[in-house]
């Protein structure tokens, strides 16, 4: 993930760069020590993470957030807990009182890897979704997906001519899709119900690919199907 | 091998929260020196400042110098002088006039005199034993 640091404090911003360096999972593109500085860079740049201090020279942290012109998951870095309750209202992902420890910080990095999971991984409307694979966010049509399958910490989206992995568990997306034509029949499979070939035993075939039906899957399976 | 082990333990201050300092930067001797070296760097000017502040009667700009040295004491083990810091600005805030918290900036410039001596002295310690 990609992170700018917003601190007028020498020491905290280096402090907090040892942080993300330490951590493995930042990748620190900038520091910077007031709100205009920091405006002109992220307002033609993108990143993933801010850690913002509130009270700067000129301008506050929240004077940039009501500027910037989209939302980056935001870590408020201040010596002011008083600031707690703007940091609530502006929906900043976690508050770190200076100095704060390297396990704190920690614990804000995994609140920023939460927020990423619930809320961006998959976007859905009626007809169709949207995942994220390979670095971009890719459009599948509900009718193009045969099934999902569980891959650990990741799902693999199988159309008919391609497939996509993308981090996501059955579970949370199990939530998310179109229920009409989607439904979880193993707890490592969700299939579109439209796309079932055959039903054999306890298993079911898309395109020719077997896919196991859990006992307790299978009768919500059966009473989905138009059996006449 | 005791000798070693001897010339390898760092004393500490006493007036230095060695549990703060080995909470941010576990027993990284040589992180420790660099962190007390730029909060020395930035302190000086931003002391100075402080007490420009002061003598121009400028209580908003006085309360913003002390908030932002505040953190500061923190990163070096003295969050006493922090904690004193604090109360500094919340005396500046609640004041109408640089009269009004004139004794109380006398005691924390003392304070703040005090606790550069220990970081100066501390940072110095620091480079002796990163060095042998």
């Amino acid at each position: 993930m990609s992170c700018v640091i917003i601190e007028d404090l020498q020491v905290a911003a280096e402090y907090t760069r040892k942080c993300c360096e330490k951590s493995g999972l930042l990748d620190v593109k900038e520091h910077f020590t007031n709100v205009a500085d920091a405006l002109a860079y992220l307002n033609t740049t993108t990143v993933d993470i801010l850690f913002l201090d509130v009270e700067m020279p000129g301008a506050t942290g929240f004077d940039l957030l009501d500027q910037l012109g989209y939302s980056p998951k935001v870590i408020l870095t201040t010596s002011k807990p008083e600031y707690a309750y703007n940091a609530f209202e502006y929906h900043v992902i976690d508050f770190l009182k200076k100095p704060y420890t390297y396990q704190r910080f920690l614990e804000a990095l995994q609140k920023a890897a939460v927020k990423d999971d619930n809320d961006s991984q998959v976007t859905s409307s009626d007809k169709h979704i949207f995942i994220k694979s390979d670095g971009k966010l890719v459009r599948l049509n509900n009718e193009d997906i045969l099934y999902i399958e569980s891959m650990g910490d990741y799902v693999k989206f199988v159309t008919a001519d391609k497939k996509y992995i993308t981090h996501n568990t059955i579970k949370a997306l199990e939530e998310k899709v179109d229920k009409t034509c989607f439904m979880k029949v193993h707890r490592s499979y969700i299939i579109n119900l439209t796309k079932i070939d055959d039903i054999r035993e306890n298993d079911l075939f898309i395109k020719g690919t077997e896919i196991p039906m859990s006992k307790a899957h299978k009768q919500d399976v059966l009473r989905r199907l138009n059996i006449i | 091998m005791s000798n070693q082990a001897e010339h390898k333990t760092f004393i500490f201050n006493e007036k230095i929260n060695k549990e703060l300092l080995i909470s941010l930067y576990e027993d990284d001797f040589l992180y420790m020196e660099e962190i007390f070296s730029i909060t020395l760097t930035q302190l000086k000017p931003d002391i100075i400042h402080l007490n420009s502040s002061f003598e121009a009667g400028d209580l908003s700009a006085l309360q913003k110098a002390v908030h932002k040295i505040k953190p500061s004491f923190g990163f070096v083990g003295l969050p006493e002088t922090q904690e004193s810091c604090k109360q500094f600005e919340d005396t500046c805030a609640a004041a109408s006039s640089i009269e009004q918290v004139a004794s109380a900036y006398s005691a924390l410039s003392n304070l703040l005199k005090e606790s550069v001596i220990i970081i100066e002295s501390e940072h110095g310690k620091f480079k002796e034993y990163n060095l042998s």
